[in-house]
């Protein structure tokens, strides 16, 4: 036992290190991703069948396959086409889009579940299509939407672990490095669940404040 | 000019006819009941006025813009056409000064010190001055009803259309909006009202009119056509409605 606690004080720095590659792919995949997703969701709700259907397709297409496969397409496969980038990059990039796809399903239907005679109240004050949204629809969307999009956020974090398989040097591909030299399995991969669980704990308690904001004065 | 000038509109959902040729003029100043059973098309008459439905047929004119440009009525209008819903449709993240301000700060850009001062007068005139902060879900049903008509007015409305203002409020609500309408029509506002409130039509509307199948069946001044119909259809209605023995 003692081992192990000198142990782990030593990796300490090399977890933590790792811990914060897994912040910032998370951090990195839900910006982009909500970003995307909102492009995308816009695109889903256009009365335009050229919008509309592309942004059908790639959601399919990002949801109904493993973000396993993704990552390897970007970082191994996209090389066989002179497109290469370093592992992060590749992992940021495969994780924004993989989200893009979750977060345009969650706003597309925040912004669908608003009731329609809020539509019709901001048409006859004269508002355009665009007015009412941002001024009218999308703030009650976002309320409907930030506990969804906090689920996919606190999926994400667990998620970047897949980064390890394209060696991005996260939380998990530090442990595995340590467990790899030291054999002090158990003790090691118990430390790096205790501080996934520790990121996703603050994020959930980030939500609920969210949340709270979101419905203020309200209800 | 008229405030309202509709000749033959026409309106389906899908294959059924909702409004098979409709023929209305209001005058400036004139206040029109519209009754009629449910189904009748006096609701979608109202949302097509107001441009929330797209016509199939027919000409209209109303607060001196003709739909069918290339921009949508509804948008050319530019809230010179009120609309009360039924459902009141307050925008429930915001306060209901916030909601009267929205439309003149939004579409008019006025400037907010001048959109607060008229707001707080519109409430103060619909009996809200003392609720000018609270979130529609702390309102009642007919302060709901009165802050929506009050965000209505903030546009300078050429025309008001109530759609059935009252139906979903409780009964002892009722009262308080009808009042606030009977203070617009004092004004001689132009308005038009689909309601099932035949006193208040008695009372308040210059002329009322009565819908059945998608078509205006009879009109004429309130008083006249409620005790005396010449219709077979309107003297059915009227006494499944109890205005009538």
């Amino acid at each position: 036992m003692d081992t192990g606690l000198d142990l782990l004080r030593q990796s300490a720095p090399l977890l933590l290190k790792g811990a914060g590659y897994t912040v910032l792919l998370s951090v990195i995949g839900m910006g982009v991703g909500v970003v995307l997703g909102f492009g995308l969701a816009l695109m889903r709700l256009s009365r335009t069948p050229l919008l509309r259907w592309p942004a059908g397709v790639y959601v399919s297409a990002f949801r109904g396959t493993p973000l396993l496969v993704q990552l390897f397409l970007i970082y191994y496969g996209l090389p066989q086409f002179g497109i290469e980038m370093p592992a992060l990059v590749a992992a940021g990039i495969g994780f924004s889009l993989n989200v893009a796809a979750y977060a345009c399903e969650i706003l597309r239907s925040a912004i669908a579940a608003v009731d329609k005679g809020q539509w019709e109240a901001a048409t006859v004050l004269g508002m355009s299509r665009s007015q009412a949204l941002r001024r009218v629809i999308l703030p009650q969307a976002a309320r409907t939407a930030v506990a969804p999009l906090s689920n996919s956020f606190i999926s994400l974090v667990k998620d970047t672990s897949l980064a390890a398989t394209i060696q991005v040097p996260e939380l998990f591909r530090q442990t595995q490095l340590i467990t790899a030299r030291t054999y002090e399995i158990f003790t090691m991969y118990l430390a790096a669940a205790a501080i996934y669980w520790v990121v996703s704990t603050v994020l959930a308690a980030g939500q609920n404040r969210l949340e709270r904001r979101a419905s203020e004065g309200r209800r | 000019m008229s405030a309202i000038d509709a000749k033959g509109l026409k309106k389906n959902f899908g294959d059924t006819p909702v409004l098979a040729g409709v023929d209305l003029t209001v005058s400036p100043g004139e206040v029109v009941a519209i009754i009629g059973p449910s189904g009748s098309g006096k609701s979608t008459l109202l949302r097509c006025l107001a441009g929330l439905e797209p016509l199939n047929g027919g000409d209209l004119t109303i607060a001196g813009v003709t739909a069918g440009g290339k921009a949508s009525l509804a948008k050319t209008l530019n809230g010179r056409v009120g609309f009360v819903f039924q459902g009141f449709n307050l925008f429930p993240h915001r306060t209901a000064l916030e909601n009267v301000i929205e439309g003149p700060i939004v579409v008019r850009k006025t400037p907010a010190a001048e959109a607060r001062a008229k707001g707080l007068a519109l409430l103060e005139k619909v009996g809200l001055g003392d609720r000018t902060d609270a979130y529609p879900a702390a309102l009642s049903g007919g302060q709901q009803q009165r802050c929506a008509i009050a965000r209505a007015l903030a546009m300078d409305p050429e025309v008001i259309l109530f759609d059935e203002p009252t139906s979903a409020l409780d009964p002892e609500l009722v009262g308080e909006v009808l009042a606030v309408i009977r203070d617009l029509a004092v004004e001689r506002r132009t308005m038009v009202i689909v309601t099932h409130q035949m006193d208040f039509a008695r009372d308040v509307a210059d002329r009322t009119i009565f819908m059945d199948g998608g078509v205006i069946v009879e009109q004429g001044p309130s008083r006249q056509l409620l005790a005396s119909p010449r219709e077979e259809r309107t003297r059915r209605f009227l006494a499944r409605s109890g205005v009538l023995q």
